[in-house]
């Protein structure tokens, strides 16, 4: 049992789970210790073969096939836009209005929240208002193209390319 | 006298690293150097008698990585300053102005006015190399894009 | 939306935050990106071709309904794949409820033969093509119990730290420590008398 202790022990090192205190411990031990060196290079060789070689099975359905039930899936089931709506009971429900209410006071009483018209939520922190009731707006970031894009979506403005 | 002793090596030597740690976007203290362009995008072919050019490629690969149209035109093309904490406002066409104000090292406000009224407003870091655009759609599924970024002139 | 993105050419955070504003095209892309990593984790563990098809759906739908929680603090990959790990955890319940305790699951904790099996593993990519390895892994893993090969495809797949995966297959430290280090074993014995049967 004691044997089979300190082999877990080994393999917890070799899966990096030791503390540091540990791992430097073991990896002294291992020097003096042929036989656990050789478990150590056993599990560390078999860790290696399996990390690198998961293989990647393609789907055995064509891409439209495998997407057409994904999209009948999504069609039948309503999207989760707010975690555990359906979950409420008894006093939590009285909570939402009252939370609410305090939600509220927050907009209207601090100087700057909550001004922005239809501000995109898409890039947390990028601040975007769009006072125009009859625009919104949505922003992301392309990493690779080093790109942030505000994509304004607007009744009546066109050619201000142009300029017409 | 050796080479290394003379002072006009030395005055050399400092010109040389003076002029080596100028940055051109840092002319001025907290002064940068910006450049936005105006680009028309459509997947037609270049408009008769408009005197477009096509946007330069840079611009180019960097809208095409991310948008499906096929061509993009620059209409007009500003290069401008903004002081440490200052604001400057640039027309790119009749209708459409841009205000960048710096609040800090490397943000800025950005507000785009069509037609005089504020469109759209937007915080946003920018570093050398990175890209702010501001787009929307036009007439007949082409677009217009603001592309804002620093510049070295 | 209008804004005519390259979908094909957008990375998997562009595609992921028009898709949480509802673009239904650019989560199809990542659908399409990304389906034979998720097909195939299902696979490893449910080891079942119609049963891993249907989890891997599952779990795009469940995807594009808990899309708006993403925060992209991962990859989308790696959120993706969580979510059909679950699902194949959950669904090896189901088929374990239904099935009476069997002599290898008897074994399961005491190692059974795999106890007495060295850990060495050769070199099994000796002579070997990598898709020849990989499918020899994956034949191997296949003959594994289902909570060894769990235990490991978590570890070694999923890059789980073993609490977490003792929090998903529902038992100790201990025993997923003991499950992983038998189930590696018993691997390594099987991939060793695979190499066997190729000089005979």
């Amino acid at each position: 049992m004691k044997e089979l202790d300190h082999a877990l022990k080994l393999q917890a090192y070799v899966d990096g789970e030791l503390p540091d205190r540990e791992a430097r411990a073991m990896a002294e031990s291992l020097k003096r210790d042929e036989r656990q060196q050789a478990l150590h290079d056993g599990l560390r060789s078999i860790k290696a073969l399996l990390r690198d070689n998961e293989l990647e099975l393609p789907v055995p359905e064509t891409r439209e096939f495998y997407w057409s039930q994904i999209q009948r899936g999504i069609a039948a089931e309503p999207v989760q836009r707010a975690s555990g709506a359906g979950l409420l009971s008894g006093w939590l429900r009285w909570l939402v209005p009252v939370g609410a209410t305090a939600l509220l006071c927050v907009y209207w009483l601090w100087p700057t929240a909550g001004r922005s018209g239809s501000a995109s939520g898409l890039l947390v922190g990028h601040e975007i208002e769009t006072p125009l009731a009859e625009t919104t707006s949505f922003a992301f970031r392309s990493e690779s193209a080093a790109m942030t894009v505000v994509w304004v979506e607007t009744r009546g403005l066109h050619n201000l390319a142009s300029g017409e | 006298m050796s080479t290394l002793i003379r002072p006009t090596f030395w005055a050399w030597v400092l010109l040389g690293l003076g002029w080596a740690g100028f940055d051109p976007v840092q002319a001025q203290e907290g002064e940068v150097d910006l450049l936005a362009q105006l680009v028309w995008a459509t997947d037609g072919a270049k408009p008769t008698g408009k005197d477009l050019k096509e946007v330069d490629a840079a611009t180019r690969d960097k809208l095409r990585g991310v948008f499906r149209w096929k061509g993009y035109f620059e209409i007009a093309r500003k290069e401008f300053k903004v002081a440490a904490t200052g604001m400057a406002r640039v027309r790119m066409s009749s209708k459409c102005e841009i205000e960048v104000e710096q609040l800090g090292k490397e943000t800025f406000e950005v507000k785009l006015f069509g037609e005089g009224k504020m469109v759209v407003k937007k915080r946003q870091t920018l570093q050398s190399g990175e890209l702010l655009v501001l787009a929307g759609d036009d007439k007949n599924d082409t677009a217009w894009f603001v592309v804002i970024r620093l510049h070295k002139p | 939306m209008s804004a005519k993105l390259d979908y094909a050419a957008a990375d998997d955070r562009v595609l992921v935050q028009v898709a949480q504003r509802g673009d239904v095209a650019a989560f199809e892309e990542l659908v399409a990106r990304h389906r034979d990593k998720v097909y195939s984790r299902a696979f490893s563990m449910l080891r079942h071709e119609q049963e891993a098809l249907d989890v891997s759906q599952e779990a795009w739908i469940k995807a594009w309904q808990r899309l708006g929680q993403f925060q992209q603090e991962s990859s989308f990959t790696t959120w993706v794949t969580r979510i059909v790990i679950n699902l194949c955890l959950d669904q090896l319940r189901r088929r374990k409820r239904g099935q009476a305790e069997s002599v290898e699951e008897l074994e399961e904790e005491s190692g059974g033969v795999e106890r007495y099996l060295p850990v060495v593993v050769g070199n099994p990519s000796e002579g070997l093509e990598r898709s020849e390895l990989r499918k020899r892994i994956d034949e191997a893993l296949g003959r594994l119990s289902v909570e060894h090969r769990t235990a490991l495809v978590l570890l070694e797949f999923e890059e789980l730290e073993y609490k977490e995966i003792a929090e998903r297959m529902k038992c100790s430290l201990g025993t997923v420590m003991s499950r992983i280090f038998y189930a590696r074993r018993k691997l390594a014995a099987l991939l060793r008398d695979m190499k066997r049967e190729d000089y005979q």
